[in-house]
């Protein structure tokens, strides 16, 4: 069993690497990177030139970052199922959930080599321009890492929908609440209607919260955090996955193909 | 009857809302950060300010520029955070104010009734006027919503980031309403920018009198970001007060012991330990200002130039120099 997800999540990853789309992201990343060095000329200290390239560097890593996983979720398993290869390999003696959770697998991982070239190459940026990196620069890898494994399971338990179209706005849309949720659920709470306070909460336990695990402000004004709360924050996620996994091998399962 | 998958998706979902349940608990207590009204309502409660008009920035600039008449621009000066270097040239003092790009800002306008001042302005070739009730086109134009907008997206950084462009060319432009309205919403995007409450100090305490706000906004400051020496030094110099220049009141006692907490803090500039001395003299404890300097100018690892002029403050200080 878990040889063979071993090697579909492997090719899964592979194949991901070969895809001339993720090198143009790639591109475009390092263009933006490159080009928000300018930022310090509205600096009036090197302290705010480093934050702003910095933060200017993080926050360009979050949005290519959110659609490197949408690029990512979308065409593993949807591909594999228009092309029919999925096919073949479901021939094979082993169950679609084996199929889901090795393209979960690679999928999460692509994501992750994708965050940590991404921050590397931020890192690297800095580090030539400044020589220091910050001090909690360790924990925001981490939060980052946390918020694209979500967000790329997310677009992959989403890609089995018929549509492509349903697949990204169903995506986007659990990003942008999963960011606003705390603000949805005050909202709700303040309008004082019971069932749209039932229902956001609902909603709250279901979706991703990525509003709790964007610290970068916390960790810019620190420089650190509690390993308990990362520890905390580690479990929050991977439980989320869990969910994701569970619901899409049972919806792959269910599936006519 | 419920099947495996079932049953595993019931056991994921438990330990989904479980799980966020505890994470949420530990960040409400360890990172929460106040929701972006919460923050500006609290920087105005606290410098006591009427609350903001999120409007008003995008109403005519033209018109709007009188509302910063009370400004009295001593001379079109670039903005510096901290600008005590005159209290003693050989102290060494970090002098961390002006852009680096070496422009200067249009602070002469406000003090003319809003109009727009003779003075030269660096930009004003490359962009033309600026034109009243819009922004000027080759300038950046970041809207207060915009950055709202991208706060909420979870950019709060970027937004931050923005806006302080957004705050320099207005500032180029002389629309220091719109100055002071992105320095107070800065902080609130992003309590760890101290420049914004650096600058927003200064404009408060150098242009407009206002003396003991821009002390309030400083002393916000560190309770957010208490890590930070600029501002701790900042509110040393604010009220050591040197030459009267912030204000009728020195506030010697408050001032030693901001120099004291910045000398402490890890990375502390050499300056910072002749700053408390000075302020020790300042308050006629001169013998103690001598004994802090000796002691420090016999540290091993103190550099030769620190403490030659360690040596020359020590002069200063015995031969009963006023501070």
């Amino acid at each position: 069993m878990f040889p063979r997800i071993r090697l579909i999540a492997w090719d899964t990853f592979l194949d991901v690497a070969r895809h001339k789309m993720l090198t143009v992201h790639l591109v475009f990343v390092g263009i933006s990177l490159g080009l928000f060095n300018l930022f310090g000329h509205f600096a009036t200290t090197p302290t705010l030139e480093y934050r702003m390239i910095q933060d200017v560097g993080l926050s360009i890593i979050s949005l290519f970052g959110f659609l490197i996983s949408l690029f990512i979720g979308s065409t593993t398993l949807r591909d594999e199922i228009l092309h029919k290869t999925a096919y073949t390999i479901l021939t094979l003696p082993m169950g679609r959930w084996e199929l889901y959770a090795g393209k979960f697998l690679g999928t999460l991982l692509a994501a992750i080599v994708n965050v940590f070239l991404m921050l590397g190459l931020l890192a690297g940026l800095l580090y030539l321009k400044f020589g220091v990196l910050w001090t909690g620069f360790h924990w925001v890898v981490l939060f980052m890492l946390f918020e694209f494994a979500i967000m790329s399971g997310m677009v992959l338990l989403f890609s089995l929908s018929d549509s492509l179209i349903v697949c990204f706005s169903l995506s986007v849309f659990c990003v942008l609440l999963g960011n606003m949720m705390d603000h949805v659920r005050h909202l709700a709470a303040e309008a004082g209607i019971p069932l749209l306070i039932w229902l956001t909460d609902l909603l709250g336990w279901i979706l991703p919260n990525f509003g709790l695990l964007n610290i970068k402000h916390k960790i810019l004004t620190d420089l650190a955090i509690s390993p308990g709360l990362a520890l905390s924050a580690g479990f929050y996620v991977a439980s989320y996955l869990f969910f994701l996994l569970v619901a899409g091998s049972w919806i792959l399962g269910k599936k006519d193909l | 009857m419920m099947n495996r998958h079932g049953i595993l998706l019931l056991v994921a979902i438990g330990l989904v809302v479980s799980s966020q349940q505890m994470y949420t608990a530990k960040y409400h207590v360890e990172i929460r950060q106040p929701t972006l009204a919460e923050g500006i309502l609290t920087a105005q409660r606290d410098v006591g300010e009427p609350v903001a008009d999120l409007h008003e920035p995008y109403e005519s600039d033209g018109g709007k520029t009188a509302a910063s008449d009370t400004v009295s621009a001593p001379g079109g000066r670039e903005h510096e955070h901290s600008h005590e270097a005159d209290v003693e040239s050989g102290i060494g003092f970090h002098h961390h104010g002006p852009h680096d790009h070496g422009e200067e800002h249009d602070h002469e306008q406000a003090g003319e009734g809003g109009g727009r001042s003779g003075k030269h302005d660096p930009h004003e070739a490359e962009r033309g006027p600026a034109e009243p009730g819009c922004c000027s086109p080759a300038g950046p134009a970041v809207s207060p919503g915009l950055a709202l907008v991208l706060r909420q997206l979870g950019f709060a950084e970027l937004a931050a980031n923005l806006l302080w462009i957004q705050m320099d060319a207005d500032s180029h432009r002389g629309l220091w309403h719109r100055v002071d309205f992105a320095l107070a919403l800065i902080p609130a995007l992003d309590p760890s920018f101290i420049d914004a409450y650096l600058l927003r100090a200064f404009l408060l305490d150098e242009y407009q009198g206002r003396h003991d706000e821009a002390l309030a906004i400083l002393e916000q400051a560190v309770k957010r970001v208490p890590g930070r020496i600029e501002l701790w030094e900042q509110i040393g110099l604010v009220c050591f007060n040197h030459d009267g220049r912030h204000g009728p009141r020195r506030r010697l006692e408050q001032a030693l012991e901001a120099f004291l907490h910045a000398a402490d803090m890890p990375g502390a500039p050499s300056h910072l330990v002749r700053m408390a001395a000075v302020t020790l003299a300042a308050m006629g404890r001169r013998e103690e200002a001598v004994r802090l300097l000796t002691m420090v100018e016999k540290e091993a690892g103190r550099p030769a130039e620190q403490r030659a002029r360690d040596r020359e403050m020590i002069g200063r200080i015995r031969s009963g120099e006023a501070f």
